[in-house]
């Protein structure tokens, strides 16, 4: 039964997010059979990935989140070591930019104190797959290559600031060619790029790909199956979601 | 200040809620020994276990405890994985094995409880002392997953797909020794078990 | 016309329609008709590659850059090798004045070079430095176990992997990046060569060298200056921008020449990383006395040309005879000369007129790579930042002219009586510097005078040449042998290329 809060939710979008899907995501490796297709219902999502300045209020706000704090079991050594103190960025770091070299622990912690949440893969794939006049971009010309464009470029440069490029069909902005992104789970079992033996794998899928020609998100699947939940990255950050349902859990 | 006001604006005007309210553990941890930076016991789990009972992941702190996760109607991996931790335990001697614990992590806190964990302990004829069969959240879940690199999916049928990790903690909760896959060798294990004994625990 | 005229025309109309055919040495035998010669006896595969258990401490490999190779290893004895090989994405010249992001193993294109003797244990490290953006990992074709090493290694910026392999089968091995999509990694330049010496080592020689082809595909043309990313549908139709040696133009040019000395054995270890071409193999002026095919046990004996697969390796022996420098190229030929496939082995030390007596060939050949690229660079410097001055562009089009228009104009700009008119002291030439500019881009048939001589000939389009280049070369030739002018900027060059049509069949 829908309570008026619930009612509230599901018309009103947060500030700073949009209402993205419903969808379909196609996973490039599905992990079952019945897993080849799954539909995803609308939801809220940032339009921006979560910035520096917004995550350094964060950690004064919850200290053990800072690097010189963080238990290592939540993030590698190199958490935040693009910030010039364990206060904050400093100077050299454009405040607007999205923030990085967070874990995934981190980037949840920071969500959940938001009373949001991160966005599951196939929630954060619909918002992704989106072209600029429709939701699957692979169909419009030029798509592709200006997200390989992106991979050519090399990491380690200054990022700029979010909000700068034009959104996408759901009015989401920079979730290509910024930096790569946090999924709530990451850590699914696919077939993806570690095919392992049978024995490491409970029930595990077959290694057929869904799509060929599906060239950025192949790179996704191979950077999110590298990862662990303390890992950091230079070109890796986040942003947070939010079920419009009323009810938040992933 | 331009600083500051950016960011207030960033955050769209939510507040942040404060730090998320500590589960009550029946066993608190004494003010002396918070967890080190290393501990896995920096995760607080609201863990229930075989007995129905809630139990922390703390529960056999000071000792070196094998943890791993599973679902208790996994047929194929989770029963192998269970019968490596016994043959891992029967290769100790017997003053080693009285001190290691055992807690396994269902993936499935919608179906597993007490009935089905019991069911195990016996089919398997598992030392209820020292083994904790536990059920928790799907958020933690997901945490613990990620922090001891096990990866999983639940698939339509509300069954799981997941690796089968076996990782051992020192005392403190530090991990110690790590395999991947079932049907491992366990002398890597045991060789880590012996070397954090010589170490010192407290 | 005399004969020695015809024979210069003869020579010079070749050279002007293409690359002229490969000067045979005279007095060489014939390339024999035996079959596989010297064959040893079976090596029994990887069933018989496992030579016990290793011995001795663990050893670190050693890993050199192209085009060096690792010493041989000289071990009797299986051992535990260490490899620690760090991927690195680098923004490196891929031609003069053009760059390109390419993902590397070691720092290098091609990566790193490995030297394990059969039987031995290779604890493998794969790093993927911090700064990069991309997950990699690696393939290597002398590993025996699912995906070559690939499914144990998928490595995130910041990250190393490791796994073991045993190394059961002697030859020397392609490794490259299986993170899909696999052919923009390899497109990138991940790849290298492994070398898994048969247990009794390779057959001493005088020098070993480590050449790797690989095609490159960019959404700019040939030489288009600037930053270059990769063309994914270029990719696909396999149309490939670049052929290299070495990951750039200028890999194993000039400076960069392997060297050897006559009367030395060189043992060439040749790779094609692809992602898509077949190289077809072959050194100007030489002849392979072995062929070790595919990178294989076997060798055959006297080959001219040798295919090397997309994805595989041979090396080939041969022993220099005579001083000069021999040209490594890609036989499919459009390769070596329109898209850079071209190295050079310079070799040092006394003649022999008994085996050869010809002149050297280098200023025909090489288009512009026959001496360092320096003055060509310092106007591509100055023309970017505003500075370009009048020496500059004549320092620079002196070594264009010299690379694409002296094999007709000649050297001096003196032409060839009746075929080919002059361009020293021409009138035709100074009389309209936009009909110049327009006959360098678009070519030229039909009656002309030039000097009070009548010419009918064809002069080819030279539209593959940049604006600036064209304005190089035709400053350079006005201002020779007793021309005198203005420089001429490449905005006039823009301008004509932009307002007359080109011939079909004309570069941009």
């Amino acid at each position: 039964m829908l309570t008026p809060l619930a009612l509230a939710f599901a018309l009103l979008v947060p500030p700073g997010m949009v209402r993205v899907g419903p969808g379909v995501y196609t996973p490039l490796y599905p992990s079952a059979p019945g897993l080849a297709r799954i539909e995803v219902p609308a939801f809220a999502l940032d339009v921006t990935p979560v910035t520096e300045a917004q995550f350094t209020a964060f950690v004064q706000l919850h200290p053990r989140w800072r690097r010189d704090q963080v238990a290592s079991v939540l993030a590698d050594a190199r958490y935040l070591s693009h910030w010039a103190s364990a206060d904050g960025p400093g100077a050299q770091v454009d405040p607007a930019a999205p923030v990085v070299h967070v874990s995934w622990f981190a980037a949840r912690a920071y969500c959940v104190a938001r009373g949001a949440r991160l966005p599951l893969e196939a929630e954060w794939e619909v918002a992704a797959q989106a072209g600029h006049h429709g939701p699957v971009g692979r169909d419009e010309p030029g798509w592709t290559q200006a997200i390989l464009d992106w991979y050519a470029r090399p990491a380690g440069q200054r990022l700029g600031p979010v909000g700068r490029r034009p959104a996408n069909y759901w009015k989401v902005q920079d979730i290509q060619g910024l930096v790569w992104e946090w999924v709530e789970d990451f850590n699914q079992a696919s077939a993806a790029g570690d095919r392992e033996s049978q024995a490491r794998f409970c029930g595990g899928a077959g290694a057929q790909s869904a799509s060929k020609d599906d060239y950025v998100n192949f790179m996704r699947v191979a950077f999110r199956s590298a990862l662990a939940g303390g890992s950091t990255a230079s070109s890796l950050g986040f942003r947070c979601a939010h079920s419009v349902s009323g009810k938040d859990t992933p | 200040m331009r600083a500051l006001l950016a960011m207030i604006v960033g955050w769209g005007g939510f507040a942040f809620a404060g730090e998320p309210p500590h589960h009550h553990h029946p066993e608190s941890l004494p003010a002396a020994a918070a967890p080190t930076r290393g501990s896995l016991y920096q995760l607080e789990p609201a863990l229930v276990d075989q007995l129905g009972q809630p139990v922390a992941l703390t529960v056999f702190k000071g000792r070196p405890v094998v943890i791993s996760m599973f679902f208790a109607s996994c047929t194929a991996v989770c029963p192998l994985l269970i019968s490596d931790i016994h043959r891992l335990e029967a290769a100790l001697t017997p003053e080693e094995r009285a001190r290691l614990g055992v807690v396994l992590v269902s993936f499935d806190g919608a179906r597993d409880g007490p009935a089905a964990f019991q069911a195990i302990l016996k089919r398997h004829d598992l030392d209820a002392t020292r083994w904790r069969l536990t059920t928790a959240s799907a958020d933690d879940v997901r945490l613990l997953a990620a922090a001891l690199g096990i990866r999983y999916t639940q698939l339509p049928d509300g069954s799981y797909v997941h690796s089968a990790v076996i990782t051992l903690l020192n005392g403190q909760g530090e991990v110690a020794g790590r395999t991947e896959g079932i049907l491992q060798p366990v002398e890597p294990l045991i060789e880590a078990l012996r070397t954090t004994a010589t170490q010192g625990e407290h | 016309m005399g004969s020695k005229g015809l024979t210069l025309l003869a020579a010079a109309l070749v050279a002007c329609q293409g690359p002229a055919a490969n000067p045979v040495p005279p007095g060489t035998a014939p390339a024999g008709a035996a079959p596989v010669a010297a064959a040893p006896s079976d090596t029994g595969g990887s069933a018989a590659g496992d030579l016990g258990a290793t011995q001795g401490v663990p050893v670190k490999a050693v890993l050199t850059r192209p085009p060096l190779v690792p010493p041989p290893t000289g071990r009797k004895a299986p051992a535990k090798v260490v490899v620690e090989l760090e991927v690195r994405e680098l923004t490196l010249p891929i031609s003069s004045g053009v760059e390109y992001t390419f993902w590397t193993f070691g720092g290098s294109v091609p990566g790193s070079f490995m030297r394990v003797r059969q039987g031995d244990e290779v604890e493998f490290h794969l790093r993927n430095h911090p700064d990069n953006k991309m997950p990699h990992n690696i393939d290597l074709h002398s590993v025996t176990g699912p995906g070559g090493g690939a499914a144990s290694s998928f490595t995130a910026p910041g990250h190393e992997s490791r796994f073991s392999f045993k190394a059961l089968n002697q030859g020397l091995f392609v490794y490259h990046c299986a993170t899909a999509p696999v052919g923009m990694h390899v497109g990138n330049g991940m790849y290298g060569l492994i070398l898994v010496e048969p247990p009794e080592g390779m057959r001493p020689v005088d020098r070993e060298y480590y050449v790797m082809q690989g095609d490159f595909y960019t959404v700019g043309k040939y030489r288009e200056k600037g930053l270059q990313p990769f063309d994914m549908q270029k990719a696909i139709d396999e149309n490939a921008t670049y052929v290299l040696f070495n990951g750039s133009e200028g890999a194993l040019t000039g400076d960069n020449a392997l060297k050897a000395k006559v009367g030395e054995v060189v043992r060439l270890y040749i790779g094609n990383g692809g992602p898509n071409l077949v190289s077809s193999f072959h050194v100007i002026g030489e002849i392979f006395d072995r062929v070790y095919t595919e990178g294989g046990t076997r060798y055959q004996e006297n080959v001219q040309t040798t295919l090397v697969p997309a994805g595989g390796a041979a090396y080939v022996e041969f022993r220099v005879e005579v001083p000069g420098t021999y040209i490594l190229v890609d036989h499919s030929i459009f390769r070596a000369f329109n898209k850079g496939a071209l190295g050079m082995l310079k070799v040092e030390g006394p003649e022999n007129k008994t085996i050869y007596s010809g002149k050297e060939v280098d200023s025909i050949y090489l288009a512009d790579m026959a001496d360092s690229p320096e003055a060509i660079e310092k106007a591509s410097a100055g023309l970017a930042a505003g500075t370009l001055t009048k020496a500059q562009q004549v320092a620079a089009g002196a070594k264009l002219f010299a690379g694409t228009c002296s094999a007709c104009h000649q050297a001096e700009g003196q032409g060839l009586p009746t075929v080919f008119p002059p361009l020293a002291k021409s009138d035709f030439l100074m009389a309209d510097k936009d009909r110049a500019i327009t006959i360098v881009l678009n070519g030229l048939t039909g009656p002309v005078t030039v000097n009070g001589a009548e010419f009918n000939s064809v002069m080819p389009p030279m539209s593959q040449l940049n604006d600036d280049e064209i304005a190089n070369i035709l400053t350079f030739v006005r201002n020779s042998w007793g021309n005198t002018s203005d420089a001429i900027s490449a905005a006039e060059v823009t301008a004509v290329r932009a307002r007359t049509p080109r011939p079909p069949g004309a570069a941009h």
